[in-house]
């Protein structure tokens, strides 16, 4: 009686987690596909979805409480855990424009938005009322956190981050490291938010140079997000077929062991 | 899986408006004063599942949330004004600028608009004017029986008229520069530029003050179109395009599996 309901019981776990399977790859998938929609957007970083098997999460048997410590019990599935940013350099062109500005290394400039303080890579700006900003329209802020006036004359910043107008410094970038980066979310537009315990405790840049004229492109390798997109698509079909021969299983344990 | 398919479509789109652009900077390779435009990106609002510094249920903080992006967006088409390489004619009305400034010219409507093209010519009476016939901003009269024009570098138009040894000057071009010329509304064509809040209001000068640049006569500035460049980028935009057509298709194909779970 017992092995019957416990092999009953396997079976549809099984089913659950193949199911549970077909949804980690989905969203896997969406990662995927965000990376290679965004393999032209410059300071782009690709995101890898990290999943991890439910552990035991279909023995909490109360009755009998040791199944709890059986480490290689077959779980549940999978579930994405986390989007893990890498932050990465991408390769680095020169555009010979001189409001192109790459970074070289792990920094990120400081911009001010309607919203409040963010943090970007993409380093292509442009000029609206003599001041610098991104393409978006935010403000770029220099190292004492104000905008930059960059009017009346040709513009040109230099590897330390100071820009010039005219030979004459206007003001330095602010491009700030921050201790782990993985604490910064992202919230479209190629922009990054910091926590406020992030931003209080960044520095201002000592192991990031600035570029001039340069773009820094995306992180994303086509090839590697390919070769994912293929893997995801197998163990998609993969857990389809777990769920089907499940399926066929549990039919015949309920059509023909009953029949016997 | 939906998610994934209009995420790929927008990567599609998005490859579309470079290609575009491609194919107009490749047209105007050969275009007097033409400046090469650019297709900026940038990724979409991200959608978030699980949000970084929230609490686990065994009371963790989660380090790194989960965020799923839906794709790119177009940021801008900027034209970029890198100087384009100058190509002697020895045409004496031919001018090219050596810097950031612009002619002005006059339209039929009587606003002014800004050119790279300093391709001029004479009315029959002698006043200077582009090749479609605008014309040039101060308005400069060359005497109908003058010999030879010379135009200096700081941009004084002088004549020799019949029976003198010696130039008289008869006018000076000016310049404008802009404080963002990215800002120019191109929309007209014509190789003509408009001036837009973005832009800023032109700022006037001599030839030669503040960056605004030297004119060199004889010469034209061809395009700054860099045919490598583009076909590089071509390369790269379809081959994008291409693998955001393999997400859909992977996608599709994922759609077909699940739809198969009961067969």
């Amino acid at each position: 009686m017992v092995p019957a309901v416990l092999g009953g019981r396997t079976v549809i776990a099984g089913l659950y987690a193949a199911a549970n399977g077909m949804l980690a790859v989905e969203e896997r998938q969406a990662v995927i596909a965000n990376n290679i929609a965004n393999a032209g957007t410059p300071g782009f970083k690709r995101q890898l979805a990290v999943q991890r098997g439910y552990h035991q999460a279909f023995y909490l048997d109360g009755r009998r409480p040791e199944r709890l410590d059986r480490v290689v019990a077959p779980g549940g599935g999978i579930r994405t855990i986390e989007t893990f940013s890498n932050f990465g350099n991408g390769v680095v062109n020169t555009t010979s424009n001189a409001l192109d500005v790459a970074l070289a290394g792990p920094g990120f400039f400081k911009i001010e938005g309607d919203d409040g303080v963010r943090f970007t890579r993409n380093g292509r700006f442009a000029i609206a009322d003599n001041q610098l900003i991104t393409l978006a329209g935010e403000t770029v802020l220099s190292d004492n956190d104000t905008p930059i006036d960059v009017g009346g004359g040709t513009i040109e910043f230099d590897a330390q981050g100071y820009v010039r107008v005219n030979g004459e410094v206007r003001g330095r970038l602010g491009i700030v490291e921050f201790d782990d980066p993985h604490a910064l979310t992202r919230e479209g537009y190629t922009l990054f938010r910091a926590p406020q315990d992030a931003i209080d405790a960044a520095q201002l840049a000592v192991n990031t140079s600035v570029m001039p004229q340069s773009i820094e492109n995306s992180n994303v390798e086509l090839p590697s997000e390919m070769i994912n997109m293929m893997t995801a698509l197998r163990a998609y079909a993969a857990n389809q077929q777990v769920i089907q021969s499940v399926n066929e299983t549990a039919s015949r344990m309920i059509n023909q062991v009953g029949g016997l | 899986m939906i998610r994934a398919m209009f995420t790929a479509a927008t990567g599609m789109i998005a490859q579309q408006t470079a290609i575009d652009t491609i194919a107009h900077n490749l047209a105007n390779v050969n275009t007097t004063g033409f400046k090469k435009s650019r297709a900026n990106f940038q990724d979409l609002l991200y959608e978030t599942l699980r949000p970084a510094g929230g609490q686990t249920a065994a009371g963790n903080t989660v380090p790194e949330g989960i965020q799923i992006g839906h794709g790119v967006r177009l940021a801008s088409v900027a034209k970029l004004y890198t100087p384009g390489a100058l190509i002697q004619t020895g045409n004496e009305l031919d001018l090219a600028i050596e810097g950031d400034g612009f002619f002005q010219v006059i339209l039929p409507d009587g606003t002014t608009a800004y050119t790279r093209d300093g391709s001029f010519r004479r009315s029959e009476d002698g006043t200077i004017l582009t090749s479609d016939g605008l014309q040039l901003e101060p308005s400069i009269t060359i005497p109908t029986d003058a010999l030879q024009i010379s135009v200096s570098q700081a941009g004084v138009v002088s004549v020799r008229e019949p029976g003198t040894d010696t130039l008289s000057e008869v006018g000076t071009i000016e310049l404008v520069r802009f404080p963002n010329p990215a800002g120019l509304d191109a929309s007209m064509g014509r190789n003509l530029l408009l001036e837009t809040d973005a832009s800023g209001d032109p700022i006037t000068g001599e030839p030669g003050n503040d960056g605004i640049g030297f004119i060199a006569q004889g010469f034209l500035e061809n395009s700054n179109v860099q045919t490598v460049e583009e076909i590089i980028g071509m390369v790269v935009a379809q081959r994008a395009y291409e693998a955001n057509s393999q997400v859909i298709r992977t996608s599709d194909e994922m759609l077909q599996i699940a739809n198969n779970v009961r067969s």
